[in-house]
């Protein structure tokens, strides 16, 4: 936490920079700093897929577009392997790989408007409060566009995923027990391509009656630490755990299950998230944009568990 | 293999009014009863849900879109979306992939906010004279078969059929070759007092 007298002197900073012609973007850069540290750390899209640049030579032009879009190769299946007696041949198969597209929009914050004169009574870090809410909002938007194709991957409660013939979004009885969680851990190694969970998304009201669980259901001195420091990020049943508190995204004792990104798909970043800070006389101007693209390209390594 | 849209089929141009950061445009999806697609410089409105619907309304502002429901920034499909039930459905034969982005919001400029649009959304069929009104039917296209108070005003026709240039001595043609209708936007709801 920075002292009153650091914030004073990023806010004199900031303004130095807005005030001399064509430093707008040193601005930008300084505030960024910020913005980027807490997009890793908040957004959990992020942390389950995480971005991957793309520069404009690796972009896939097409002919009925001329807006981004990435190919990506899917690994193909093959047919099993066989037993044969001997003088007899194998029989062919001719090889096609099915690939999908992964395209791009923006995400973009409201723009704030302010009189820069009005700003000058701030004491807390402007550029905190130039970039928090926006972020939040940017990051809101990212994990709630990234849970909708993941709620389409898992399909319908307790209903067979027709790509995996396995039910993969499975309701189970008995609450939040060592048990339970460990039914949970079954759905996805189930599915055809035996993935293994590897990350764990809860909100922060299910992660509590994890709290609840004593020395003999959790294991020894690690119920004693959650008792007493409360939930870390950390592993546990060989997972990593993330816990959210978007409980709109992620609702009351559900548990979404990942396993690692490249069994899942690609979440692309074209255009950074930059902050776009202009200042025409008196009146400040800012917003924040980012451009990504993502797709889910196999659904097997996507699980989800109710527990009622 | 089906032929691959041109680039430059559909759409609209705004000829004055837009890009600024203060142009009125206004963004949101489809309504999921719109099952053909919706091209660029197709007349919507938004409805009770929130969404685009085809069309003008008697009272919502009509927008004219900037992309087209199939454009790559606006959906991804991987899979087929709807059964007749409306349930989304994903087959295994068919299935390529699940869109993160995007999400299938699509942006247009509101009729209000002061524009000259020539767009390619237009009923072709009929002929059009500077100054005359134009509406637009459950289609998304612009007609001239419009009277105020009666029929939602959207627009009134600036310099017509054409372009900002002839195409191959054709004035009608914009500089694609395509048929395209200049007007101004411009926002007249139905007369809704009642008798």
């Amino acid at each position: 936490m920075p002292t009153q007298q650091e914030v004073q002197l990023l806010n004199e900073t900031l303004f130095e920079q807005l005030d001399s012609p064509g430093m707008q973007k040193q601005a930008i850069d300084a505030v960024n700093d910020f913005t980027r540290t807490k997009m890793r750390e908040d957004g959990f899209y992020r942390r389950i897929m995480p971005p991957l640049t793309v520069t404009n030579d690796e972009l896939d032009r097409q002919v009925d577009t001329d807006k981004p879009v990435k190919i990506v190769d899917k690994e193909p299946d093959s047919p099993a392997a066989v037993s044969l007696p001997f003088a007899t041949l194998p029989v062919n198969f001719y090889i096609r790989g099915p690939r999908y597209r992964v395209m791009f929009d923006r995400i973009v914050s409201p723009r704030a408007v302010k009189d820069v004169d009005e700003l000058r009574t701030y004491v807390i870090d402007i550029r905190q409060v130039l970039s928090d809410n926006m972020i939040k909002d940017m990051l809101a938007e990212e994990d709630s566009k990234f849970m909708a194709g993941v709620n389409v991957a898992v399909g319908p409660e307790n209903v067979e995923n027709p790509l995996s013939g396995e039910v993969q979004n499975k309701t189970i009885s008995g609450g939040i027990t060592r048990s339970t969680l460990v039914e949970a851990m079954k759905i996805m190694p189930k599915t055809p391509s035996r993935f293994e969970v590897e990350t764990c998304l809860v909100n922060n009201i299910t992660i509590k009656e994890l709290m609840k669980f004593g020395r003999d259901e959790m294991g020894g001195d690690f119920s004693q630490d959650v008792l007493k420091n409360g939930w870390a990020e950390t592993n546990f049943l060989n997972c990593r755990w993330i816990v959210t508190i978007k409980q709109n995204l992620v609702l009351d004792n559900e548990l979404y299950m990942f396993a690692s990104p490249k069994f899942i798909g690609k979440n692309y970043e074209l255009e950074p998230t930059t902050m776009y800070i202009r200042r025409e006389a008196y009146m400040l101007e800012y917003f924040a944009y980012q451009t990504s693209g993502g797709s889910i390209g196999h659904t097997n390594g996507l699980a989800k568990a109710k527990f009622v | 293999m089906a032929v691959p849209k041109l680039i430059t089929s559909n759409g609209m141009d705004v000829k004055k009014g837009w890009f600024d950061m203060s142009s009125l445009d206004y963004t949101a999806k489809i309504n999921s009863s719109v099952t053909t697609e919706v091209k660029a410089g197709a007349v919507v409105h938004l409805d009770s849900a929130g969404t685009f619907s085809l069309g003008a309304s008697d009272t919502a502002p009509a927008i004219f879109l900037i992309q087209g429901s199939t454009d790559a920034d606006v959906i991804n499909e991987g899979y087929n979306l709807n059964d007749v039930n409306g349930n989304q459905v994903i087959d295994r034969a068919t299935f390529v992939n699940i869109a993160v982005a995007p999400t299938g919001r699509i942006s247009g400029l509101v009729a209000t906010g002061g524009y000259e649009i020539a767009s390619t959304q237009f009923d072709s069929s009929k002929t059009y004279a500077s100054g005359e009104l134009l509406t637009a039917g459950n289609d998304g296209l612009l007609t001239n078969v419009a009277a105020a108070y009666t029929n939602p005003i959207v627009g009134v026709v600036s310099s017509g059929l054409g372009g900002m240039s002839s195409f191959g001595g054709d004035a009608t043609l914009n500089h694609h070759g395509l048929s395209a209708l200049s007007f101004w936007t411009c926002w007249l709801p139905t007369d809704q007092r009642t008798p």
